[in-house]
């Protein structure tokens, strides 16, 4: 089972975002070619609504690209939407906010106008032609029913994928399996784990994720991210090339991740 | 479910007495109990250290299991002592599916020595609610890890889980934005559970509302065209030191360049 898992890199989004993580253009271009060199399915690389400077980046990213598909991040907002198609990517990653916390703290927002919100992004990236996934963020501190009513209404635009992110790292392996496997009797799409270290369980709960039926993990060099950061790219390939396999020759991810040592803080990747 | 911490016998026979009291006292101030070396139990006994969470551990069994727990299955009660190595990076998962089957599992501060670690144990038994122990002895986890570091001469990295220093620094925008709004958004726990603190820095990734919440809080009075130009240098300044920046180094671009004092 586990050698059919992908892998999306996140390395130049979430990873980029934690405190003191900054690439140079030129560093940017060096993770892409080395990243797409182990053949990852999907590379994150960025928001194209943070502006002109962030969407040329991706422009010239695109050059680097040869086995690995370029996804963008963006909001519900159709301003997002609209930066993205500037960068032509293969795919048009669309997070919504789906815990009452977030939707009620961070965009002030109910249930209703959440939904209608991602359904015109949802439709305008369909209507411009692109392949469109969907992250449900927060959703291990989310309500299930809200996350079925969502899935229908997404239904008719087919998203390659459906993120479930434990944006918080709050989850244990037992609770993310539990949760995974209860998610996949409500998704008709493929299913993408999104986790975090908080609680030094990056890499079990992307593991447990996949044995409960996640097709895709989101990972990232060295396991970069925010506060605990997020789920270690080799080591995810090193455990489950032990247990079943993986298309991500070890080796390869190694020769990345040495590129990578470069461009970050020794303090990312030590060990005590 | 019993946390036994090890970390006192993993200790090299080098360590002066006095560090490893000190770290014993800090220690069974935690919900677990402490297993200490022969060598200081006369210590211990002699200055009427001894508690009723810590126990004389003569030899250091070996570490018992590398299996892969299969989480969705039913957890199997594990009946010696599960003391898990952590070659794979599931020693934390291991030791916590032991812990909520009910038996006794062993760990050490930190992770020490490649096994699972106590202060990651004990805050995922706190969020996921498994213990109804009170935690607020946890406020010292930052003390351990700075005697440990003293003892080992090992530094925890600056975002290993719960101790890291840096877990709870917050630069991009869309971050700070939710921090401030409610910072549950963003926090698996609040760092004073913890003993730490929430600080918000500014850098490369950081947006307008950083750089407003930065000026109120070195008190300083900005217009919006300042702020934009402020964050233009923050963020190009972030990017050229590859680190965010001092609050110093703010203060000075913003009186210099831009701002006025208020």
């Amino acid at each position: 089972m586990e050698n059919k898992v992908r892998f999306v890199d996140t390395t130049l989004r979430d990873g980029a975002q934690s405190p003191g993580i900054s690439f140079t253009d030129e560093e940017q271009l060096d993770i892409v070619r080395a990243l797409d060199a182990c053949e990852i399915d999907i590379i994150e690389v960025g928001i194209p609504a943070m502006g002109l400077a962030e969407q040329k980046n991706i422009l010239k990213m695109k050059e680097y690209f040869s086995h690995s598909k370029l996804l963008v991040w963006n909001r519900i907002a159709i301003s997002d939407i609209d930066a993205s198609s500037l960068c032509m990517p293969d795919i048009i990653h669309i997070s919504v906010p789906v815990s009452d916390r977030q939707i009620a703290c961070k965009l002030h927002k109910d249930y209703r106008q959440v939904k209608k919100g991602l359904q015109e992004c949802a439709y305008k990236a369909a209507c411009l032609g692109y392949p469109i996934s969907i992250g449900f963020e927060d959703a291990s501190r989310a309500n299930e029913s809200f996350l079925a009513e969502l899935l229908e209404c997404l239904g008719e635009f087919k998203p390659l994928q459906i993120r479930y992110a434990d944006t918080v790292g709050i989850l244990t392996p037992m609770q993310t399996y539990k949760n995974i496997n209860s998610l996949k009797n409500l998704c008709p799409f493929a299913i993408e784990f999104h986790g975090h270290n908080d609680l030094g369980f990056g890499l079990a709960n992307s593991l447990a994720a996949i044995e409960a039926g996640a097709t895709l993990v989101d990972t990232t060099l060295l396991g970069i991210g925010e506060r605990a950061g997020n789920c270690d790219f080799v080591k995810l390939v090193q455990l489950l090339q032990k247990l079943n396999g993986t298309r991500v020759s070890l080796k390869e991810a190694i020769v990345a991740q040495n590129i990578f040592k470069k461009y970050v803080s020794y303090e990312w990747g030590s060990v005590m | 479910m019993q946390i036994n911490d090890c970390t006192l016998c993993l200790l090299p026979r080098t360590c002066s007495q006095e560090s490893l009291v000190e770290l014993y006292l800090l220690l069974t101030k935690l919900p677990i109990i402490v297993e200490y070396p022969e060598a200081i139990g006369f210590l211990l006994k002699a200055k009427g250290l001894l508690t009723e969470n810590s126990k004389v551990l003569s030899q250091l069994p070996k570490q018992n299991s590398n299996f892969v727990p299969d989480f969705g299955g039913k957890l199997q009660k594990n009946d010696e002592i599960l003391f898990p190595v952590n070659d794979f990076g599931l020693a934390g998962a291991v030791a916590f599916c032991g812990f909520l089957a009910g038996g006794i599992v062993r760990v050490s501060f930190g992770g020490l020595n490649n096994t699972a670690a106590t202060e990651e144990l004990l805050l995922a038994a706190y969020v996921t609610g498994a213990t109804k122990q009170d935690l607020d002895g946890l406020v010292i986890l930052p003390q351990i890890a700075v005697v440990l570091q003293q003892i080992t001469g090992r530094v925890i990295p600056q975002h290993k889980p719960v101790i890291g220093g840096k877990i709870f620094v917050v630069e991009s925008g869309i971050h700070v934005d939710g921090i401030l709004k409610n910072p549950e958004l963003y926090e698996p726990f609040p760092p004073e559970t913890v003993g730490q603190k929430r600080r918000i820095v500014l850098g490369s990734h950081s947006g307008r509302i950083s750089i407003k919440a930065k000026l109120k809080e070195l008190n300083i009075a900005c217009d919006e065209e300042q702020i934009d130009m402020l964050l233009q240098y923050v963020k190009a300044k972030g990017k050229s030191l590859k680190r965010h920046l001092t609050d110093t180094e703010f203060l000075l671009a913003a009186r210099r360049k831009y701002g006025k004092q208020s």
